[in-house]
């Protein structure tokens, strides 16, 4: 896309309200805050019972060259390309982020007027793409579990996100880890010393 | 491109009925994820003997194998009559016959075609 071509819009959503709507929609299929979503068994059997008519599809590389995911507008039909799905039923965290940014298009933006702004018009919350990332990141990785994570290591594995969606997500929620304290704690100075000590040539 | 959907629909409900996912049956169908998906989307053609491999891998009941062909019957575009070896010229002329006229047959001939076919009667 060139600089002088428009741009996709929607309605203008915070952050905050996103947060909102994805702790509700986690609340009504009663998912546990610490307990990671199995994200393709909620989309293929378990997200249907609120959009009906969302199926998902799983389409040959070729015919998805560059794209992981998407959400056909007016239809609620989500899309992968077929190594993406794989990913997904292996639990990776990178599909399963791609997973719940489709679930945000379907349930933020199927059924919602799309239009087209000026490209030097840009403003985040009107991003439908922004939307979907807030929506995915605050739908695997509730708020309020996500601060009682030390480190970011122990979101990672708690939530089964990648590294820099835990470290966004923290940004977003202005979180500080406190991961280097913690780490210092699992490697004390002192055993590090005896260990030293210990693997010196008597 | 919709051919197959009734069939699609149909097999799609078995499957989230019986707790699988997309890949789980394609795994048990020995198909890739994709395939199976173009099927229940109707982009792809239901290949000959898939109704009996979806009914070996889901342990489908008569009901719903039934249901299953109905679906598939009503999804697909086009059907080929296999004549074999020994087909006759009469069976041959049949064949011909049908597929060349169908277009042009009445309502109440095709009923009574059927009814022969099946042995089924509405009365």
């Amino acid at each position: 896309m060139t600089d002088g071509e428009a741009l996709k819009v929607v309605g203008p959503l915070t952050s905050y309200e996103i947060s909102q709507f994805a702790a509700q929609v986690r609340s009504v299929f009663d998912l546990k805050p610490d307990t990671p979503v199995k994200m393709a068994e909620f989309l293929e059997l378990v997200f249907q019972h609120v959009l009906p008519d969302c199926h998902i599809e799983v389409e040959p590389d070729e015919e998805m060259p560059g794209v992981d995911g998407a959400t056909l507008i007016g239809s609620p039909v989500i899309k992968f390309r077929a190594t993406t799905y794989d990913d997904l039923r292996r639990e990776d965290p990178e599909a399963r982020f791609t997973a719940a940014h489709e679930i945000g298009h379907a349930l933020l933006h199927s059924t919602r007027p799309l239009y087209h702004a000026s490209r030097s018009a840009y403003v985040k919350e009107t991003d439908p793409e922004w939307q979907a990332d807030q929506f995915a990141a605050a739908f695997l990785m509730p708020e309020a579990a996500f601060r009682r994570c030390g480190t970011a290591g122990e979101a990672m594995q708690l939530f089964k996100c990648a590294d820099h969606h835990v470290r966004d997500r923290a940004t977003a929620l202005n979180h500080r880890f406190g991961g280097i304290q913690l780490e210092l704690n699992l490697f004390p100075l002192s055993t590090k010393k005896e260990e030293r000590d210990h693997s010196r040539p008597s | 491109m919709a051919a197959n959907l009734p069939l699609g629909n149909e097999l799609r409900k078995i499957r989230q009925d019986a707790g699988l996912l997309l890949g789980d049956l394609a795994d048990r169908l020995n198909v890739s994820a994709s395939f199976l998906s173009q099927v229940e989307n109707g982009k792809k053609r239901i290949p000959d003997g898939f109704i009996g491999r979806l009914t070996g891998a889901l342990n489908l009941s008569p009901q719903q194998q039934r249901n299953l062909e109905r679906a598939a019957a009503h999804s697909a575009k086009t059907f080929e009559i296999r004549l074999g070896n020994e087909a006759s010229v009469n069976d041959r002329q049949l064949a011909h016959v049908l597929s060349a006229h169908f277009a042009r047959l009445t309502p109440a001939s095709k009923k009574k075609i059927m009814e022969i076919v099946t042995g089924e009667h509405d009365d």
